[in-house]
This record gives structure tokens, C-alpha cells and sequence, in this order.
């Protein structure tokens, strides 16, 4: 019983939080300016077809009823009917689910990699040429608006030398003329390269300085100084002494970034319009989809929830010191 | 065994810190001293003195910025890159030295609180040791280990623990096993009890008695007690602002030592038996290694200071068999 008290806890917890930020999203869009039915309805309808359209919606309700029908279909898993689609909100993000997943899971695996194994070498390299030179590219990469270097990458690759598409996740026109799966593949991945470049180019300096920056501090404690002077190979002391324990942090911002990048990125997915959770909550805020808004936005909180009760677990395997009985 | 045969020679030995601007730390300033078979030869003296430099600069286990600029060091270890006999430690590459370390000479550190990997079992990181130095099976480091834990005194299961879970004295004796666990020709312990409390510093300073009795360690003990140093040494070194200022046998210690240094150190020790005597301090701070006073370092705080010792640096003589010592006054008669 003892070992699942702590992650009942924080379930119920992470429970509370959920109902917290949900109110705070109901709210949000209700006190925003401008009515959500303005793209259904015509200034030429009479004024009965306008109520009979508001009451189909719910809108006519006052805002404690509608928060009341509100949570009870959050409870029910029930996310509500998208305004501009006319469909399930469920549906819609399901569409769109995979699509987002697909750039930016494969962005926060690829930067933790490739940050986790720079950010130890340049560290254990202290004052070398390589630091300096990475430290600063890696400043450089992280600091920068990501749009401004999407549109660079678009302009170069995809406008100039016409290497990759400028936009999309899919070709239709290869789609529709009946390509083999082979092909779809390699129509998705192509499409994919430059928003993946875009994105990992970003996250990947950042995990890399933050690999350095705890790979630095870790090598200061005795028990590095100590493996040294017992004679350990290099690598050894590196690897399972400094890299070992400096990788804790990192594994934090690595996990909050994978539930993150459900949500995706509304500015790389608007700029590579690619048709991912972005993009729609982008759309949706705009359009004042209230519906879908929401959605979005329950999937990312109940996302950063997850991951913060995944990553307290995953310290008690990582970290022998960290208890929760 | 020969009580002669000397197994760790230090020859004038020049160890500076390199400071930003030019300027430097003289942290061991020509030290010479040996080590016997079978021997221990205590190092003692205020905390920034050297001696743990002293430990560094024998592994070569300085910061990057500890640079060795004169002194030779002589080892005796087996074969090593085709030399024999006494080996100039100096002269060997890392990859050289790097084999010297924990299968010639081993190490218990200052602060063993914190050298053990926290995210990793107490014994998985002796056995790794083993494994790494003697190139044994699994199966024989076990074996090796459980021997380990009856000579420090830990129930073998408790090796399965993590660093945390132990105690200090218990994190001690593990730092210790690790030290003893591949069969090392010398033995470097730096301030080995400091951090514990004196019950268990008692209790460990018996059991590494013990030890060197049964093992026939070779060691160099350091410390800035010099009634631990004394009483597991057979020789006694005081080092003082970054050289030797005496050396004697331990037994002729109390009795015969003759630095105004050394007689303070001894005066500052409350004693049991014997006069009462009163106890007193030394008055004033060590100086500054990275700009020591002119002349004898001790002078500004030395209650027999005569003009000489503010202008010339005594020599390092002996007074009587095996009794060294650097200092104007006394040598003076």
C-alpha cells in the first residue's frame, strides 16, 4: 500500500489542478471580446433564426448553467461539438493528434539525444575550443525567434534551392493519383525535414546547454575527483559518475517537453502550415471555436499534468536518494 | 623485512597553484620525505599547509591548475612501462600514471561523505574498482568484497545499499574497503576521520590500526590532529605554510621536537598522563602561500624570533639521529 499512496496522491492532486485551469479557460473565453456565432450567423437572419441558432448552442444559457454543462461533459469526457466544423471536438483533435506527435515527439527525442551526448562531451572538455564554439552556436540557435529561422529555412531550402516543400504534411496531388504506401512515406518524411530542423535545431541547444551547465556542477563534487584518482577509465568516470547525475535536470525539461509537444508549436506549425493541434488551436481562437479551444487546451493541461506525475515517479527509479514513502 | 627498504621517496618537491594574474600559490614548497615498507609516516600541520597537495601532487591527482615545478618522486612498483624498481612518477604519462593509481597507490579521501556516486550501490562501485584494476570475474570480486566488509567491519549485505542509506562511519569504512579492495603497495589516507563525530573517529582509527597491523600497510597518514598523527605513525612530518619544518620518530616526538612550531602544536594537545602543563595556543594566522613572509615562514608568529629568521630561510638539518629540523634558533644551540 505504501508504494501507491504517493501516486494516488498525486492523481488526486493533479485532479484538483485539472479542475483549477479548466475554470480559468472557461472564464478566459468568456470574457474575451466578440460573439462566437458571428461566422454561423448571417446579419440578414431574423432576429428568431439568430435565438433559435444562439439556443442550439447553448449560448442562450446563463454562464453559471453553462459552466455547470460545462464540467459535467469535461467529466464525461464529452469535449462538445466544434462550432466551425460541425463535428465532435474529439474527432477533430484525433485528426490532428497524430500529425503534431509526429514533428514534435520525434523533435523532443531527437534534442534530448543529441543535447544529452553534446552537452557531456563539451563539458568534459572544459575550456577547450569545441565548448566555447558550441556554447556560443548553442546561444545563438536557442536565443533566436523560431519563426525567423523556419522562414530562413523555408526561404533557402524549400523557395530558393526547391529541395523540400514549402509548406504541408502531405503532397495532395501525389495523394489523390493512388500512390503506394512506400511513396506516402516518403511524401510525409520529406515534408517533415524542415519543421523537424526547425524545431530540434531550437530544443536540442537547450537541452545541450543544460547538459552542460549540470555535467559543469557535477564535476566539482568529490565523488567525480574521487573515480579520477581511483584510475577509472575516462569514460567510465564521465559516463556513469558525472554524466549520471547530471543528467537528472535534463531528464525533467526532456519529459515536460515530450507532454508539451502534444500541444505542438502554433507558431512553426502555422508558419510550415502543418496540420497539427496548433495550428488548430490558432485557428480556433481566432474563429472563437469555444468548443475546440477548450479541447485544445484540456489535452495540454491533462498532458502537463501526466508528465509531472511521470517525471516524480521516474526520479525514484533515477535517484536512489528520492523516496516517497 | 627489511624496516630499510624504502618504498616511496619524495625529493624536493615544488607544487604551485596558478592564480589568475600571474601570481601563484607556493602550496608545497620543496618537501622531501620518505615512506618505509610496512611503514607509516604521519604528515601534520594547520588546515592550508599543503599536506593534501602533498597527496595530489604524489597521484597527480591536482586541479588543472596545480603545476609541479621541480622535485622528483620514486615509487617502487612492479614493471611499468619497461622501468623497474624506484620509478620517477614524474616521468610517466597519464596513461602510465593512470596504472599506478589505486594498483600501486590507493587513496582514503578527505570528506568520503561525498565520494561515493550517489545514484549507484556501495558495493557496485568497489566491485567495479576491482574489476577495472585486477581484471577478476564478477563472481571473484564478490568474493573479494565479503573479505573486504569482515576487515571494516560492515555486514556484507549492507553492501546492496546505497550511499545514502549509510551512515558516516559506515560511508568511512566503505572508503576505506575501497582503498584496501585491490591489494595497493601504499596507502594515502587525507584527513580520514575529520568528519565524524569521536566516537566513531576513535572508532575507526582502531580499526585502521588494525589493519595495518595485519596487512603490513605501507602509509602516509594525514592529518591536522597531531595526537591522531602520533599515534598511528612511525614517523612524524610537521609541515608548516608549505614545507617540512621537523621531522622525528614518533617515539621521539613529544619529548625531543625542538620547533618553535612543532612545541606549540604539542603545547595546544590537552594530555592525560604526565604534567598537567598549561595549554596554549599559537597565537596569530598561517600566512599566505601566495605571498609568504621573507625569511623562516613562522617567524611573524614565533615567540624566539631573532633578526636572522626575518631575513634567511633556515636550513632543513639534523639535529639528532633521524630528527630533522629547519629552524634558526634551535640550530643555533
Amino acid at each position: 500500500m505504501g508504494r501507491l499512496r504517493y501516486p494516488l496522491r498525486r492523481i488526486i492532486e493533479g485532479l484538483i489542478t485539472l479542475f483549477i485551469v479548466m475554470t480559468i479557460i472557461f472564464l478566459l473565453f468568456r470574457v474575451m471580446p466578440g460573439d462566437p456565432l458571428s461566422i454561423v450567423i448571417d446579419p440578414k437572419m431574423t432576429p428568431e433564426v439568430k435565438e433559435m441558432i444562439r439556443h442550439s448552442y447553448g449560448l442562450d444559457q446563463p454562464m453559471f448553467v453553462q459552466y455547470g454543462i460545462y464540467l459535467k461533459n469535461l467529466f464525461t469526457l464529452n469535449l462538445g461539438e466544434s462550432f466551425r466544423y460541425s463535428q465532435p471536438v474529439s474527432e477533430v483533435l484525433a485528426a490532428r493528434i497524430p500529425n503534431t506527435l509526429l514533428l514534435f515527439t520525434s523533435a523532443s527525442v531527437l534534442s534530448a539525444v543529441l543535447g544529452i551526448i553534446l552537452g557531456r562531451i563539451i563539458a568534459w572538455r572544459r575550456n577547450s575550443k569545441l565548448e566555447y564554439g558550441l556554447t556560443l552556436a548553442g546561444l545563438f540557435f536557442y536565443e533566436m525567434p523560431i519563426f525567423w529561422f523556419g522562414l530562413i529555412l523555408i526561404y533557402l531550402f524549400a523557395f530558393r534551392l526547391n529541395l523540400f516543400p514549402i509548406s504541408g504534411m502531405i503532397d495532395f496531388e501525389l495523394w489523390t493519383l493512388g500512390a503506394t504506401t512506400g511513396e506516402k512515406i516518403i511524401d510525409i518524411l520529406h515534408h517533415l525535414i524542415l519543421p523537424l530542423i526547425t524545431l530540434t535545431t531550437a530544443s536540442f541547444c537547450g537541452m545541450m546547454l543544460l547538459m552542460r551547465t549540470s555535467m559543469v556542477e557535477t564535476m566539482k563534487e568529490d565523488y567525480v575527483e574521487a573515480a579520477k584518482a581511483r584510475g577509472l577509465p575516462d569514460k567510465v568516470v564521465r559516463d556513469s559518475y558525472a554524466a549520471r547525475n547530471a543528467e537528472l535536470p535534463v531528464i525533467t525539461a526532456f519529459i515536460l517537453s515530450l507532454s508539451a509537444s502534444i500541444g505542438g508549436g502554433v507558431l512553426t506549425e502555422k508558419i510550415f502550415s502543418w496540420p497539427g493541434i496548433g495550428y488548430e488551436l490558432y485557428q480556433a481562437t481566432i474563429g472563437r471555436d469555444y468548443p475546440l479551444a477548450q479541447g485544445c487546451f484540456f489535452i495540454l493541461t491533462l498532458m502537463t499534468i501526466l508528465a509531472v506525475i511521470v517525471i516524480d515517479i521516474t526520479y525514484a527509479y533515477l535517484d536512489p536518494r528520492v523516496s516517497y514513502d | 623485512m627489511n624496516a630499510k627498504t624504502k618504498i616511496l621517496e619524495v625529493n624536493g618537491v615544488v607544487m604551485h597553484y596558478r592564480l589568475s594574474g600571474g601570481r601563484s600559490v607556493r602550496a608545497v614548497d620543496g618537501i622531501s620525505f620518505s615512506v618505509e615498507e610496512g611503514r607509516t609516516t604521519g604528515i601534520v600541520g594547520e588546515s592550508g599547509c599543503g599536506k593534501s597537495s602533498v597527496a595530489g601532487t604524489i597521484l597527480r591527482t591536482l586541479p588543472d591548475n596545480g603545476e609541479i615545478k621541480s622535485g622528483k618522486i620514486y615509487f617502487k612498483h612492479g614493471e611499468i612501462a619497461g622501468k623497474s624498481g624506484m620509478i620517477d612518477l614524474f616521468s610517466l604519462s597519464e596513461e602510465e600514471i593512470q596504472k599506478i593509481r589505486w594498483k600501486g597507490i590507493s587513496m582514503i579521501f578527505q570528506g568520503a561523505m561525498n565520494s561515493l556516486n550517489p545514484v549507484r550501490r556501495v558495493g557496485d562501485q568497489i566491485i567495479e574498482i576491482m574489476r577495472y584494476k585486477d581484471k577478476i570475474s564478477k563472481e571473484e570480486a564478490q568474493k573479494r568484497l565479503e573479505r573486504l566488509c569482515n576487515i571494516v567491519h560492515i555486514d556484507p549485505k549492507r553492501m546492496r545499499s546505497y550511499p545514502h542509506q549509510f551512515s558516516g562511519g559506515m560511508k568511512q569504512r566503505a572508503v576505506i574497503a575501497m582503498a584496501l579492495s585491490t591489494d595497493p603497495k601504499l596507502i594515502i589516507a587525507d584527513e580520514p576521520t575529520t568528519a565524524l563525530d569521536l566516537i566513531t573517529q576513535d572508532r575507526i582509527m582502531e580499526e585502521i590500526k588494525e589493519i595495518q597491523k595485519e596487512l603490513k600497510m605501507s602509509m602516509i597518514f594525514i592529518s591536522h590532529d597531531l595526537s591522531l598523527v602520533s599515534e598511528i605513525s612511525d614517523r612524524v612530518i610537521v609541515m608548516y605554510a608549505g614545507k617540512i619544518v621537523e621531522s622525528c620518530d614518533k617515539r621521539s616526538l613529544f619529548r625531543e621536537a625542538v620547533h618553535p612550531y612543532t612545541r606549540g602544536l604539542i603545547n595546544s594537545c590537552p594530555r592525560i598522563r604526565g604534567d598537567k602543563g598549561k595549554l596554549s595556543g599559537i597565537p596569530g594566522e598561517p600566512p599566505s602561500l601566495s605571498s609568504p613572509p621573507k625569511g623562516c615562514r613562522f617567524h611573524p608568529r614565533c615567540p624566539y624570533a631573532i633578526a636572522i629568521c626575518r631575513e634567511e630561510e633556515p636550513e632543513y638539518k639534523e639535529m639528532g639521529e633521524g630528527h630533522f629540523s629547519a629552524c634558526w634558533v634551535v640550530s643555533d644551540g
